[in-house]
């Protein structure tokens, strides 16, 4: 990351310098073009990257409207997505590869062998945030001390695969978008992400002395998350938007990255107007969290958005394993743009 | 003949040499007793205007001259004696018994008028 | 470095009583003025804190109840409905239900809407929903089913939390969708199953928490204090500041301020005790007080916020209060201790100043009159007594003193007669040439009585005399002076000493009936041969002293005279060579004591005599005296210290003569031996009257030698030596009959009348006052006649 925020300064003024004449070409040739994009929660610094390409008109310079459209407990993106409603989600990869090879109205070349019904335009989140927090006095020191425990979990092969691989059996508790139960030692640990979970926790006066983590990925278990999926067919119909989508984020994930204050400003915007409670040092910790996890620390910057082949292929067998693909799709055929 | 004599206003007046001594007084003597003898005057004035030194012997004669004249009744006086002179009457004590003028002057008045 | 207590004392020493008593008393009241009211302002700052935190307790307690009072009958409602739902085992009909759940509302107002929700698997089947919801709208109770609202309402807290918590829990408060705060409390709904009870549902009760805000703001809490409301999770629930309500915890805010201590606070606060801790106001900044108490029902925590300004400000009004009162107290205390003391000081003064004039001498100043019995009272009348004795003792002092004048006197006028009969101008005969001769007495402090005399018979006998009257004071100093005038005119009489000295103890005798008496030596010595004849009455032998060696004068040797009519004191005599020293001294000289009491003694005198008499007279003397000095070291002088010494120097002796004549018995040889002395003298320049005088004595002299020495017509020679000098001398020796012209006193009545007076004689008593001495010797057929000028 050190490295390369000098060398993104340039990235980023070679990319414009390349495509903002394109663009503006475009703009004045044709009119915007609108996109809807839903994004998996509500407003919080998770899409710092999209508020600051959409404020920063970025997308527009690319020749986008886009529409933001924030999720709830209701109605995941992806749903959002496989609706119609929205051209464009975001979700973890796990997920969107479930989506990829269980969605029904598939393509016959894509429900064959590798085929996926999901296009992924950009791979955001590269690194697992994904840990389990419990209680140090309820006895939880070791992944061994939550056998019989009751654990509040979302679901997913992930705490599945940990709590086999540990051999341990806690009682599973289905987890919502509340950490109260946990606040109000309901269970003795629960699902949550680094940049959001577990700061609410420390943010409800635990300290994180009274804390056992477990983070999945050093439990080899760390895939990676938030992407941007739009259907293939989609993807297929509109390279050129998809590119230009793609482009158009990773540059305002940049900008987020170079005024993270800013970002967070607008993050905070955000959520107000959409009356969700929110604060500043809750946002500026999931900022600094995703964009480490965005731009990876001693990864090149042009790495940033493309999905690596070898998690690709370490999430799809994760899944098949557990039973929630029935197959693995082709990393081509699930991310079908070349990488910029 | 060293001793001088003369006579003014009745007065007879012996002016001795410079040394009325051992040597001179005999003749002084002699030329008192003769003035009162030969009844020259009987107011007799010693005048030491010259005379420097005064012995004894000296002494006598005047002493003598005192006693004659106050025998015929007549006078004697002295004068112009000199220091040595007046302290050899002092101690002799010859200055109570015969008077002795500082000048002739003033002893040629006293005599005169006495 | 001084050690402060005495810098303390010196401090306060250095003023008056009255300052001192002033600073003591009003300094250690104000001491403890300042410490009862800083105590006070303490204890005062304690009771206001307790006060605050009671206040803060009362306050959280109090909107506890009101809380309570608002939300307890409402957990109980909640737990009611599920009572009912449960004991009918979900039997109950919807309707009733339903009219059940508006009938509530009606009840109460505060809330908002009940639900009762169930697993979507427990729907009764007679029930057309599974989730009904009564709520208030703008136009009287609303029905909605939750199951179309919230498609998967069990992930919702309000259904999740008492289901997995089994048991009735308050949701986090949230803003509805009317944008009022509110907050649910859920009563699970739970079925008897063979495993126990099994969860079917909630019964939710939407409470809006409008009102919380306006309860808040009618708290007493002061002008700028504030309330605030924390969830269990620390979130701001009312706070003045509204954008914190819901966003913010107290740890967001520590998050972001970097501030750990704030987290520390918010965890105590959310902590379920009530606490107190200094605090300072966001808005304001003022330093204030922040006390909470925990709303037990709901978990949340009442916070108050008081500045401190106000709780001081009451401390303050009550501390001036109290300082001005006890600045006042502390003025009346000045102004008592200031009166006491004068009280005390002014009597004081006023003895000062009697006692400064007292101490100036004059005894007969008022003293203040005594008031009442108290210490000041008591010293005066002390003083008036001291002053009382003090007058006596001075009245008898000058009683004293007096005597003692009288007797000073006396024994001045006794040391005046002493010191003035005794002839003390030396040298003693300036004109001669032929004798050294010194004197000294060193009276004691109390008159002993010594006396000495010396004084010339003739031109060539000198007497000396020492003696020693018994007695002192004044008595013995007529005593010694009639001795004196005894001794002189028995010398005019006889001179010899044996017989003068007989002659004074007689007169001395005859009207002696104090029975005083005088040791007495005295000599007449011939100072052209050196022949002392002498007598001794009693006194210490003379000492003399030759280059061979001492003697003592011992025989013969007398009674003290005075004693005894009709002693007879034989004479004596030696011979007193020129090189011998002649030492007349009395007891206090032998019997000068030292520190440890020992004599000077005669040995003493003696040796050191020898030693000394070398010297001249005065040179000699002097240091006899020194010696005895050093000898007494210090001893106190106890007797009269007198010494006479006699030399004899031959004049002539050593010069020769400037001019030697052999004259021949004429009147002529004489007349030119005198014109040539003549010519001598005025060559040397001699004085006239010197001239004068060698003229006249060698012209008396020689001429009654030629005159009246010679029997034969013959020639004889005279020899003349006339030698100049100061005093010039004149020798003049013959053989003609022996004829001592010093024995031939003719006495010439000078002041005879001139008929009585001799004619001859006169000149001899002319020599004998042109001369200074005459000393005669027959020897061998010569007369030889020694003139001193």
């Amino acid at each position: 990351m050190f490295l390369s925020r000098g060398a993104s300064r340039v990235f980023l003024g070679i990319l414009l310098t390349l495509l903002v004449p394109l663009t503006h070409a475009k703009e004045s040739a044709e009119p915007l073009r609108t996109v809807r994009l839903a994004l998996q929660w509500q407003p919080q610094s998770q899409f710092a990257g999209i508020y600051m390409a959409r404020e920063q008109g970025i997308y527009r310079a690319y020749g986008l409207d886009v529409v933001l459209v924030h999720g709830n407990a209701e109605r995941s993106a992806l749903d959002r997505l496989q609706a119609g409603e929205v051209e464009l989600a975001t979700s973890v990869l796990s997920d969107a590869l479930v989506a990829a090879t269980a969605w029904p109205d598939a393509t016959e070349s894509e429900s064959s062998g590798s085929g996926s019904a999901l296009a992924q335009i950009a791979q955001l989140v590269q690194q697992s945030n994904l840990m389990l927090v419990a209680w140090k006095d309820m006895g939880v020191e070791r992944p061994e001390d939550l056998d019989g425990m009751r654990v509040s979990v979302w679901p997913s092969i992930i705490f599945d695969a940990f709590f086999a691989a540990r051999q341990v059996t806690p009682l599973l508790i289905p987890q919502y978008a509340s950490i109260n139960l946990f606040l109000k030692r309901g269970v003795a640990a629960c699902a949550a992400m680094e940049y959001n979970e577990y700061h609410r926790i420390l943010q409800a006066g635990v300290d994180p002395g009274r804390l056992t983590t477990f983070a999945m990925r050093d439990q080899n278990l760390g895939f990676p998350e938030d992407g941007l999926y739009a259907t293939s067919r989609w993807v297929a119909q509109h390279p050129t938007i998809a590119r230009a989508v793609r482009e158009a984020t990773l540059a305002g994930w940049i900008y987020a990255r170079d005024h993270p204050e800013e970002a967070i400003t607008v993050a905070l915007r955000e959520a107000q107007r959409a009356g969700v409670p929110a604060n500043r040092p809750h946002e500026r910790w999931m900022l600094s969290h995703l964009l480490n996890a965005i731009f990876v620390p001693g990864a090149p910057l042009v790495r940033a958005g493309i999905l690596d082949p070898d998690a690709f292929s370490r999430t799809a067998q994760a899944l098949f394993a557990a039973g929630r693909l029935t197959r693995i799709p082709s990393l081509t055929a699930f991310a079908p743009l070349e990488p910029p | 003949m060293s001793i001088v004599t003369s006579k003014n206003a009745g007065i007879f007046i012996v002016t001795p040499d410079e040394r009325l001594d051992t040597q001179s007084a005999p003749e002084a003597d002699q030329v008192i007793a003769n003035a009162i003898a030969q009844g020259e005057s009987r107011i007799i004035l010693v005048d030491f205007a010259r005379t420097a030194y005064l012995s004894s012997a000296g002494l006598r004669v005047l002493l003598k001259a005192t006693k004659q004249l106050k025998q015929v009744g007549g006078a004697f006086a002295l004068c112009n004696a000199n220091e040595q002179i007046l302290e050899v009457l002092e101690i002799s004590g010859f200055s109570t018994i015969m008077t002795c003028y500082a000048s002739l002057d003033e002893a040629m008045q006293a005599l005169m008028n006495a | 470095m001084t050690p402060a207590p005495e810098l303390i004392s010196r401090l306060f020493s250095r003023h008056s009583i009255r300052t001192r008593l002033l600073l003591w008393t009003v300094g250690l009241s104000s001491l403890v003025l300042a410490v009862v009211i800083g105590w006070n302002y303490q204890a005062m700052l304690h009771q206001l804190d307790a006060d605050a935190q009671r206040r803060a307790a009362f306050i959280a307690e109090a909107s506890a109840d009101k809380i309570d009072t608002e939300l307890g009958g409402i957990c109980g409602l909640a737990h009611g409905i599920a009572y009912a739902v449960e004991s009918q085992a979900l039997g109950i009909a919807f309707e009733p239900l339903r009219t059940l759940m508006q009938k509530a509302l009606l009840a109460y107002p505060q809330i908002y809407g009940i639900a009762i929700v169930l697993l979507p698997a427990l729907k009764p089947t007679t029930w057309p929903d599974t989730a009904p919801y009564v709520y208030r709208g703008a136009d009287g109770l609303n029905y909605a089913n939750l199951t179309g609202k919230y498609r998967n309402y069990t992930g919702e807290d309000w259904f999740y939390l008492p289901r997995y918590l089994d048991q009735g829990t308050w949701s986090e408060p949230y803003r509805g969708s009317t944008g009022v705060m509110m907050v649910t409390y859920s009563a699970p709904i739970r079925l008897p199953h063979e495993d126990g009870a099994q969860f079917a549902g909630v019964v939710a009760i939407d409470i809006e928490l409008g009102w919380l805000d306006q309860a808040l703001a009618e708290l007493p809490i002061g002008r700028h204090g504030y309330s605030l409301l924390m969830s269990h999770q620390g979130t701001y629930i009312s706070h003045p500041i509204r954008s914190l309500i819901l966003n913010e915890s107290i740890f967001s805010i520590a998050e972001a301020r970097g501030d750990p201590a704030l987290r520390a606070i918010g965890q105590r606060m959310i902590s379920g005790k009530p606490g107190l801790v200094p605090w300072e106001n966001w808005a304001t900044d003022e330093p204030s007080w922040l006390a909470w108490h925990p709303l037990e029902t709901i978990g949340w925590t009442m916070g108050t916020v008081v500045p401190k300004a106000e709780l001081y400000a009451e401390i303050r009004r009550f501390t001036q209060q109290e300082t001005l009162v006890g600045l006042l107290g502390l003025a009346l205390l000045v102004a008592a201790v200031w009166l006491v003391a004068r009280s005390i000081t002014r009597p004081v003064r006023a003895l000062n100043a009697a006692a400064t004039t007292l101490a100036a001498g004059d005894l007969d100043a008022a003293l203040p009159a005594p008031r009442g019995h108290d210490e000041v009272a008591e010293l005066t009348a002390a003083f008036a007594s001291m002053r009382d004795h003090l007058r006596r003792y001075i009245a008898d002092l000058a009683v004293t003193t007096a005597a003692r004048e009288r007797m000073n006197g006396e024994l001045r006028i006794a040391h005046d007669i002493q010191m003035d009969l005794v002839p003390k101008t030396f040298p003693a005969f300036p004109e001669r040439d032929d004798l050294d001769l010194f004197a000294v007495m060193e009276p004691a402090r109390e008159v002993g009585g010594d006396f000495y005399d010396f004084f010339m018979l003739d031109a060539d006998r000198l007497v000396i005399a020492i003696g020693d009257v018994s007695g002192k004071g004044v008595p013995a100093a007529l005593f010694m002076a009639v001795t004196r005038s005894f001794l002189r005119s028995a010398f005019r009489v006889d001179d010899d000493p044996g017989r003068a000295l007989t002659r004074v103890n007689d007169d001395l005798a005859e009207s002696n009936e104090a029975c005083m008496f005088v040791t007495l030596f005295c000599a007449v010595v011939s100072l052209s041969d050196g022949w002392v004849a002498y007598a001794n009455a009693g006194h210490n032998p003379p000492l003399i002293v030759t280059p061979g060696g001492h003697a003592w004068i011992g025989k013969p040797f007398g009674p003290a005279a005075g004693a005894l009519s009709g002693s007879f004191y034989a004479s004596g005599g030696f011979q007193l060579f020129p090189e011998s020293m002649l030492l007349l001294y009395t007891d206090g000289v032998t019997e000068a004591m030292n520190p440890v009491n020992q004599l000077y003694g005669n040995e003493r005198l003696a040796e050191r005599l020898e030693t000394y008499h070398t010297l001249d007279c005065r040179d000699c003397l002097d240091a006899l005296l020194v010696d005895i000095r050093v000898h007494a070291d210090g001893t106190e002088q106890s007797d009269d210290i007198t010494m006479l010494t006699l030399k004899r120097i031959t004049p002539g002796t050593d010069r020769e003569p400037d001019l030697t004549l052999d004259i021949v018995s004429r009147t002529d040889d004489l007349n030119a031996a005198l014109d040539q002395v003549e010519a001598l003298l005025e060559e040397r320049d001699s004085a006239p009257r010197l001239v004068y005088a060698v003229r006249l004595v060698m012209e008396e002299l020689l001429t009654n030698t030629i005159k009246y020495g010679y029997d034969d017509a013959a020639l004889h020679r005279i020899r003349v030596a006339f030698t100049l000098g100061s005093p010039a001398t004149l020798r003049i020796e013959d053989d003609g009959h022996p004829f001592d012209p010093t024995a031939q006193v003719p006495d010439v009545a000078l002041d005879a009348p001139v008929a009585e007076r001799p004619i001859g004689g006169l000149g001899l008593n002319m020599v004998r006052s042109q001369t200074a001495s005459l000393t005669y010797r027959r020897d061998a057929g010569i007369n030889r006649l020694d003139i001193v000028f």
